[in-house]
């Protein structure tokens, strides 16, 4: 297991800042929202997320950015249920509060890394490949969808990046046909000395992990899970490591994958 | 002059405003933000005698003005807290009301007897499932109530509050509770409830059933409190949905003497704080104090 760099919980104290909507608009099924945080001098690091208000909801949505220019933080926020559905509809201008900077952040592990992910897991996976390739590490980045319908946010959010994408598609209509755990278990196979990230639903992290240690290579994942406070008061998110029962807000949300009992 | 200024079971508190228990943990998450001394006093969150995992997630899902949880009563175990949250709590000069529980009448007493050095006042979660004897939570059977609280009593010197459920009759379980020598009351705890998946058609919550909480239940606070006022003289700590300073009003007119924040600190972390500057700033224009407004809407016209 490399020695992270970065793994640790939040050094900054957060706070609740005040946020506006600066630009939003569809990436298909998702929306990408843009929230200007003023002069807060925030900074984020890959993997944390902030607590976000919503208009007419008692609780927070947590969301981890896709990326932060200067105050400007990037959001994907995919519609599930009536807070997100109102999220997506809220226009530029609209004030909302956030709590931030929430949770810990990815390692910047050493070697090549391969970042496998599904839907709106691609945020904080474009956050962590830009600060990679900062890095100089050389990132591959495997994504899967049902079909073809994250075709706009795998451009949107890696577009611009030097990364290796491949798109997978379970129906055959994008990319390479099949799940990006297959691809993740040939490159291993092939000997590549890779650090493993996993963001998206919990059955492509758990398999991504899998195969990452059946390989022997190191893995970490964001672990989702339904909070309240987002800030480890609550005890909500709670998720069971073989160091004992930990809370995703506050001791991850980012969990080295052989710590974790899935 | 300090309009806000309470003193209740003969300890004097600088404003009314406590925190709920279970929404704020032992306070180390929030000391950031403003000095916990600041606050009337901490509620702990639910504290036994041997550490408790909890329930199976989802733990929350949000409601109409609302949210219910099945957190499933996870806490450290009681001496992890002496190690290290309690002391600490002293440090901060905050007031502290710890919040106790167990599977029989002994163990609340147990844990109020350890926790006792660190808490001004001792709160007794009666909601949570009387193993070892029979069918009802503690909450409902008056007489098992009313043990847990004298030994409780007997356990400890700090006065003790019941925490009493809205889930079934209040009353005869005061009346048991105050034969027995309760010192106070804090009410109301969740309202039992449950939500639906749709696609899975299975309940949300790991747990099937929580507790509601939030403005939604703000209304039968009020009305229990009211309730409970005009059958008892001993204190009232109430709770419900409070979120600001016109909510913490209305349970002193129904006759609470310090009210909680719960629920409202998940929407807003400075809640707490922010009822306390409200009630300052309101009852400052009106030239009244606190004191003025508890069970006020109980005298004659």
């Amino acid at each position: 297991m490399p020695r992270s760099l970065e793994f640790h919980g939040s050094a900054a104290a957060w706070d609740d800042y005040p946020v506006e909507i600066i630009d939003s608009h569809s990436l298909g099924p998702h929306q990408r929202i843009v929230l200007s945080f003023a002069d807060s001098g925030l900074r984020f690091k890959p993997g944390q997320f902030l607590n976000l208000s919503v208009p007419g909801h008692l609780l927070r949505r947590p969301l981890a950015p896709a990326g932060q220019h200067g105050s400007e933080i990037e959001l994907i926020v995919t519609p599930f249920g009536p807070g997100t559905h109102k999220l997506v509809r809220l226009k530029p201008g609209s004030r909302l509060r956030a709590l931030a900077p929430l949770g810990n952040s990815f390692p910047v592990a050493p070697g090549d890394a391969v970042l496998i992910g599904a839907g709106a897991g691609a945020a904080p996976l474009a956050f962590l490949a830009a600060r990679l390739l900062a890095y100089g590490r050389n990132v591959t980045v495997l994504h899967g969808a049902p079909s073809n319908e994250d075709a706009e946010l795998v451009r949107a959010l890696y577009g611009g990046l030097e990364v290796q994408l491949e798109y997978f598609s379970e129906d055959g209509s994008l990319g390479r046909t099949g799940l990006p755990t297959a691809a993740l278990h040939e490159l291993l196979a092939s000997g590549a000395e890779v650090t493993v990230y996993s963001v998206g639903p919990y059955a492509l992290m758990k398999a991504a992990a899998a195969v990452a240690l059946a390989w022997r290579r190191p893995a970490f994942v964001s672990l989702d899970a339904h909070m309240a406070c987002g800030v480890g008061a609550c005890l909500s998110c709670a998720v069971m490591t073989k160091s004992g029962q930990k809370h995703a807000c506050k001791d991850g949300p980012v969990f080295a994958a052989e710590e974790v009992r899935w | 002059m300090n309009r806000l200024e309470v003193e209740f079971l003969g300890i004097r508190f600088p404003n009314p405003v406590v925190t709920a228990s279970g929404t704020f943990n032992y306070g180390l998450e929030y000391a950031h933000l403003y000095p916990l001394s600041a606050l009337g006093a901490i509620t702990t969150k639910g504290t036994s005698l041997e550490p408790i995992a909890g329930a199976p997630t989802p733990r929350i899902t949000e409601t109409p003005m609302g949210m219910l949880n099945a957190i499933g009563l996870e806490n450290k175990g009681v001496e992890a807290y002496l190690q290290h949250e309690l002391p600490w709590l002293k440090e901060q000069g905050a007031r502290v009301i710890v919040n106790v529980f167990g599977d029989r009448a002994g163990d609340f007493a147990e844990v109020a007897r350890r926790v006792s050095p660190y808490a001004n006042l001792i709160e007794v979660n009666l909601s949570c499932p009387n193993v070892h004897g029979g069918r009802l939570p503690f909450a409902h059977d008056p007489q098992a109530a009313a043990e847990v609280v004298r030994r409780v009593k007997d356990a400890t010197e700090r006065p003790v509050l019941a925490k009493l459920s809205p889930n079934g009759p209040i009353l005869p379980v005061a009346e048991a509770l105050e034969a027995a020598g309760v010192d106070g009351f804090s009410l109301i705890n969740t309202l039992l409830g449950m939500r639906m998946d749709l696609d899975k058609k299975r309940p949300i919550l790991g747990n099937a059933s929580g507790g509601l909480s939030g403005p939604a239940i703000k209304p039968v606070a009020v009305r229990l409190v009211y309730e409970l006022y005009r059958h008892t003289d001993r204190p009232i700590l109430g709770m419900g949905g409070v979120a600001s300073a016109a909510d913490a009003l209305e349970l002193a007119l129904a006759g609470a003497s310090l009210v909680a924040v719960g629920t409202a600190t998940f929407s807003n972390p400075y809640a707490p704080y922010k009822v306390i500057k409200g009630l300052d700033e309101y009852l400052s224009e009106r030239e009244e104090t606190w004191r003025d407004w508890i069970g006020a809407a109980h005298t004659p016209n």
